[in-house]
């Protein structure tokens, strides 16, 4: 018990990839998958023993694990778990489980596929468990090439444009995010040792000493928040850095899609709460408006751009742009509330997103086609599917009760409360009540048209008439059951006991949090 | 049983419901079927017996010699973040208890009338589930004891309404109608949602009340305090505090607006009645359009002390009343007329509220409650013996073949109109009352209302009813959800229709009355007949709503900012004014034998028109063809929403979409365009090229990047 106390997260994040080992040895199709299943499935039963080992009043780092990798720059292989991971790590094991569920009918090449999706889940939850910067890149930057190339061999006809388009975008965020890495090192760099940090948790006192004693400009920590800004908000995605992300949705299998809305994107806001906002917080409340600003306009503008699609995928995926916008709006806010709900919306959206995708690649499995205009009456020929989709639709649109109202009206909520005296924007002067007030209210016009867009589809894809050619459709499967119901029972829980699942967790790290901002 | 018992057991009521809803949408396709109506009728039937115990407990508490009766019950912790908490919990006091009783007992009532209205119909389950899950809904909007819980339930009903509109969902004007409902109603939300949020930031609370009546920590006690001690206590600026309180109810009043159907956001509820016919009766006119008057009855202290936003909702309900009641006198659809009916009626109670009559408001809701449901369901009867036709001009006569529901319906009329001795006549006399004494232009505009009121219910009843019997043929392609006359969309809407139709149309035109439909009539008739004693001429009803502390707070607060309120009117006995009753009696008598006559008048025309001299009545709208086609066409507010809004919304839309595409695509293809050419000698070596090519490039980046950091 005490070694897998103290290995627990090494054990998590490099299960799967000797998983991804066994499955490439795998004799045959069925050996591979189900040795894929498996291993998503320990971990996943692995990731639960968390919850007993997580001291939830902590609020700092804990669980932390520590050895040398490459001493001549301070380099370490530091892994630790608090508020801010845990509920990703869980969401991640979770969604993974049921996205191999979700893969189970690929053809081609089956073992490769798996293995390359084990090997993402190890990049994935090795982002959220490092502590360590360097580490942190390292993981962030693996997950990179096995989706470049689980979109670019098993996607649809226009895969290779996608997967270019996607592992542009990010290199063009891991070059910045790079130069934030190198910088930040040599600008702590210890006159005693002569070697600079790359430790997470050490790194904003490290840089907040820079800055008093005058070794670190201010310029400097701008240029390095804008920059790590810019590789998270590309990730996220955020309004103008999001295009890469419907094409790459559109042309992903089901489950990587899954994967890519639920976990991926997710790196990008955790990046924003783990690196750019406790390391450069004296940036982040100074161009506070900036990102305030850019949260907004991708939940305007992607709720917007939904409204003009005619591919049901591309549908959800502008949505996820419109959704994530909260996540980037509550960090911007800097206040506890936002904060919180920041973080609760991401594993809202990563439960609804993962259920919309899943939902759309079951419409797809049997039509063939995704235009929304082509169907309709789906809700006469498939009725579970249509309440399972549903419950997923109005989770996505903020119905009370369901997950994704309480992520909204945390981030709302924080962001009216940042307009109040005592607020850390308004106490450091950097913004006024007046200023505060356009972005809250404007930000609360897309839960209006969230609403347009997530009704007018299932008008369109579930009401109406049945038609003819889909009359033969049969029913959701017991596997495709098996995927959607847990899914739904989330995003219910999720909306019911918010605190008891998110919250008792993530409220005192962010507590530790905000220390740092003032 | 006592008070303190019922608000301990409080949860059973929202709770029962939903476990009804859950069983019969979870087994109701499989196993139950055409049973499907027992897990919401034992579900319902509880929770109505335990809501009419409770108010019977709360009414004997009060005369124990309780002033203020109000209790909370704690159920769960919901959301607790931060500074942010919300329980799942009820608060229970008289205004709590008069609207559980009407939501549970009217809801109880339409069930039963739906096991009989919608026998044999498909999705039969479903539609028992959904009305499981609104009784739930619903009592959690009017029980539960912060805003969060108000806003969950206020969706909640917005979602099942959402869902019964759109049952007929192969229908496309079903399905555009519920969109529509969700949408406009998603609008006042928005507005109601930020109120809610300014709320918190005011009060640093969302609980209505603290954990007794009189610990002052709660938002509707927290707002009768002088601003400077608010200040102090939520922590914010003083000079804050009074901008907030002066946004705040306009904010929550565009809520109440959408949900209520008020001008500008009523243009949802007339397409609602696409839905089944116990549906418009249950949600569009007994329960759920409500929800606005009862919230700004609770809220009455965030009210009180702002003239603004008061005058602004006696404003709105007083045009609504009237506006409303002008375009259902030139409505041809039963259903329609009622819908439009219901935003007239919906608009007196807010003029109530608004000048501060909240018991007046909270009579005029329950008699309604009663009346309208009955009228609804009455119609649903004429509607299911007509083989789902609903036009007037196609029908007559039809006393002989419909008897019981010709006398519930007159019964029903009569209580519309506000004939004297009817419960329609008291409750909206009170309201009417309220005005004459504080706003006398608002009293005359309603008593207008008043007598257009009971000529357009009696248009309709002369000539469904009275006159040369005609019965329709059955209309092509239809079912209980048809409503309007446009042929094509009939036709168009597909073969399931047909079939719909045959399960009710197989017998021909019959005497269509049976028990289970008629008895839940029998009960609304007797509501609407007697209701109206409830309030007078003893002012039981007001003095028991006057117990409530939103109520007793609302007069502290509108004393203190000076704002004249009627102590009657919010339940409250005045010393002073109790000497002063002698004179006011007579005027109050006046004013009742005025509003008779005026009610009178308007049946008297119908009956010109409409039964003695149909020429005439036709004759008429030809002589006026110009101000007869603007309110057939209701104004073309729909047309103008379209044009305005929708369509402008819908481009900006396409319009980000091409940015996209084209400016921010563009862009990158740039930017990818010039590694291409560097990868482009790359490619000529390796086979591929595409990811190497950008390996390499990025490479040579770090290594430039390196170079220019460390050099």
């Amino acid at each position: 018990m005490q070694f897998l106390q103290n290995n627990l997260l090494t054990l998590l994040i490099f299960l799967p990839t000797g998983g991804a080992v066994l499955t490439l040895l795998a004799k045959n199709r069925d050996a591979a998958r189900w040795t894929a299943l498996a291993t998503t499935l320990v971990t996943l039963a692995l990731s639960l023993v968390l919850l007993i080992t997580f001291k939830t009043n902590f609020g700092a780092v804990q669980m932390v694990q520590e050895g040398d990798w490459i001493p001549a720059f301070n380099i370490k292989y530091k892994v630790g778990i608090d508020g801010l991971s845990l509920p990703l790590v869980l969401l991640s094991t979770f969604i993974c489980a049921l996205a191999a569920i979700a893969s189970w009918n690929i053809e081609k090449m089956t073992r490769g596929y798996f293995a390359l999706f084990l090997f993402l889940e190890t990049g994935i939850l090795g982002t959220f468990l490092a502590i360590d910067f360097f580490l942190f890149y390292v993981f962030f930057e693996v997950t990179l090439l096995p989706m470049y190339f689980l979109i670019g061999i098993w996607g649809g006809p226009r895969k290779e444009y996608a997967a270019i388009k996607f592992f542009l975008y990010t290199l063009v965020g891991s070059i910045a995010l790079l130069i934030v890495l190198i910088g930040t090192h040599l600008y702590t760099k210890d006159a005693a040792t002569g070697l600079g940090s790359f430790d997470l948790v050490k790194l904003p006192l490290l840089i907040k000493a820079a800055i008093a004693n005058g070794s670190m400009s201010m310029d400097v920590v701008r240029w390095f928040f804008v920059l790590a800004m810019i590789c998270f908000l590309i990730k996220v995605p955020a309004v103008p850095f999001h295009t890469w992300l419907p094409d790459a949705h559109v042309e992903a299998p089901t489950a990587m899609s899954m994967i890519l809305a639920a976990l991926l994107l997710k790196m990008g806001g955790y990046g924003i709460f783990r690196v750019a906002y406790p390391l450069f917080s004296d940036a982040g409340r100074e161009l506070w408006m900036i990102v305030a600003f850019v949260g907004v306009l991708s939940i305007l503008y992607g709720a917007l751009c939904a409204m003009a699609q005619t591919d049901f995928k591309r549908l959800v995926a502008y949505s996820s742009v419109s959704h994530m916008g909260f996540v980037v709006l509550g960090a911007a806010m800097m206040t506890k509330t936002a904060a919180n709900g920041a973080l609760f919306m991401m594993i809202a959206h990563g439960i609804t997103s993962a259920m919309l995708f899943f939902i759309v690649g079951v419409a797809y499995d049997r039509a063939h086609h995704r235009e929304i205009s082509r169907f309709g009456g789906l809700a006469t020929t498939m009725p579970v599917y249509f309440g399972l989709s549903a419950i997923g639709i109005f989770a996505n649109l903020g119905l009370p009760g369901l997950c994704g109202f309480i992520g909204e009206i945390m981030v709302l909520l924080g962001s009216f409360e940042a307009a109040k005296p005592g607020s850390i924007l308004i106490q450091s002067g950097a913004a006024s009540t007046r200023q505060i007030y356009p972005f809250a209210v404007s930000a609360c016009l897309g839960v209006v048209l969230t609403a347009a867009y997530m009704l007018w589809t299932i008008q369109r894809v579930y009401f109406g008439p049945e038609r003819a050619e889909y009359r033969g459709f049969k029913e959701v499967d017991s596997r495709e059951q098996v995927v959607l119901w847990p899914l739904a029972v989330m995003a219910l829980l999720l909306g019911i006991l918010p605190t008891l699942f998110v919250f008792s967790y993530t409220d005192s790290t962010v507590e530790t949090l905000f220390k740092l901002f003032r | 049983m006592g008070f303190e018992d019922f608000v301990d057991y409080s949860f059973l009521i929202p709770l029962l419901p939903l476990i009804g809803a859950v069983i019969s949408g979870f087994f109701g396709a499989k196993w139950l079927k055409e049973r499907s109506h027992w897990p919401i009728w034992i579900g319902v039937g509880v929770s109505a017996f335990l809501s009419i115990g409770l108010l019977l407990a709360t009414i004997d508490y009060t005369h124990a010699g309780h002033e203020v009766v109000g209790q909370g019950s704690h159920w769960f912790d919901w959301i607790s973040a931060g500074r942010f908490h919300a329980e799942a919990g009820a608060w229970i006091d008289p205004l709590t208890a008069v609207m559980l009783a009407v939501v549970c007992g009217i809801g109880l009532l339409i069930c039963i009338f739906a096991a009989g209205y919608m026998k044999g119909e498909e999705g039969y389950f479903r539609f028992f589930a959904y009305l499981g899950l609104f009784i739930f809904s619903m009592t959690c909007l009017v029980m539960g004891s912060n805003f969060i819980m108000l806003y969950l339930g206020w969706e909640g009903v917005g979602l099942c309404s959402y869902l019964l509109i759109g049952y007929y969902y192969e229908k496309p004007s079903a399905r555009d109608a519920a969109k529509k409902a969700f949408l406009v109603n998603r609008i006042g939300d928005f507005g109601f949602g930020i109120g809610i949020l300014l709320i918190f930031l005011t009060f640093g609370t969302v609980s209505y009340f603290g954990a007794g009546a009189g610990t002052h920590t709660g938002v509707i006690e927290l707002a009768t305090m002088p601003l400077d001690q608010l200040a102090k206590i939520a922590g914010v600026r003083s000079d804050w505090v009074p901008t907030a309180l002066q946004w705040i109810p306009f904010c929550l009043m565009l809520g109440a607006f959408g949900k209520s159907a008020q001008f500008p956001l009523y243009v949802w509820l007339p397409d609602a009645m696409e839905g089944p016919t116990p549906v418009s009766a249950l949600i569009h006119a007994a329960t759920m359009v409500t929800a606005g008057v009862y919230m700004i009855a609770r809220c009455g202290t965030l009210f009180a002390g702002n003239l603004a936003a008061l005058e602004t909702v006696a404003v709105v309900g007083t045009f609504t009343a009237l506006f409303a009641a002008t375009i259902a006198l030139r409505q041809f659809d039963l259903k329609k007329v009622f819908a439009y009916s219901t935003i007239s009626q919906l608009g007196f109670m807010f003029a109530g509220v608004g000048l501060l009559g909240s018991v007046p408001a909270v009579f005029h809701l329950v008699t309604h409650a009663f009346f309208k449901a009955l009228l609804f369901l009455a119609s649903g009867v004429v509607m299911h013996a007509m083989l789902g036709e609903l036009d007037m001009r196609k029908m007559s006569g039809l006393k002989r073949v419909l008897p019981n529901t010709r006398i519930l319906m007159l019964i029903g009329c009569l209580a519309l109109s506000g004939f004297p001795f009817f419960s329609g006549f008291f409750s909206k006399d009170e309201i009417i009352g309220v005005a004459w004494e504080h706003h006398r232009k608002i009293a005359i505009v309603l008593l207008f209302t008043a007598f257009l009121t009971a000529y357009y219910t009696f248009r309709l009843y002369f000539r469904v009813f009275e006159g040369p019997e005609v019965i329709p043929p059955a209309p092509a392609g239809s079912s209980h959800g048809v409503v309007g006359g446009d042929v094509d969309e009939h036709l168009a809407s597909g073969s399931h229709q047909a079939a719909t139709a045959d399960d009710h149309g197989g017998h021909g035109h019959h005497n269509h009355e049976p028990l289970v439909m008629i008895l839940p009539l029998i009960v609304l008739a007797i509501g609407a007949l007697g209701a109206g004693f409830f309030n007078f001429p003893a002012e039981h009803l007001g003095r028991f709503l006057g117990h409530s502390p939103s109520l007793i707070q609302t007069r502290h607060v509108a004393e203190r900012n000076g704002i004249v309120a009627d102590a009657a009117a919010l339940g409250q006995v005045d010393e002073a004014e109790l000497r002063a009753t002698e004179g006011e009696h007579t005027s109050h008598t006046t004013l009742m034998v005025m509003s008779g006559l005026i009610s009178l008048a308007g049946i008297g025309l119908a009956y010109q028109l409409h039964l003695k001299d149909r020429a005439a009545g036709e004759a008429l709208p030809r002589r006026f063809g110009v101000l007869a086609n603007v309110l057939e066409h209701k104004y073309w507010v729909d047309e103008i929403y379209d044009a305005v809004i929708v369509r402008p919304l819908f481009r900006l839309g396409q319009f980000f979409y091409a940015i996209d595409r084209i400016v921010i695509d563009g862009l990158v293809w740039l930017v990818g365009f010039v590694p291409q050419l560097s990868g482009f000698t790359l490619k000529l070596t390796t086979q591929r090229g595409y990811l190497q090519g950008y390996a390499g490039a990025m490479v040579f980046g770090i290594v430039v990047i390196l170079v220019v950091v460390f050099w």
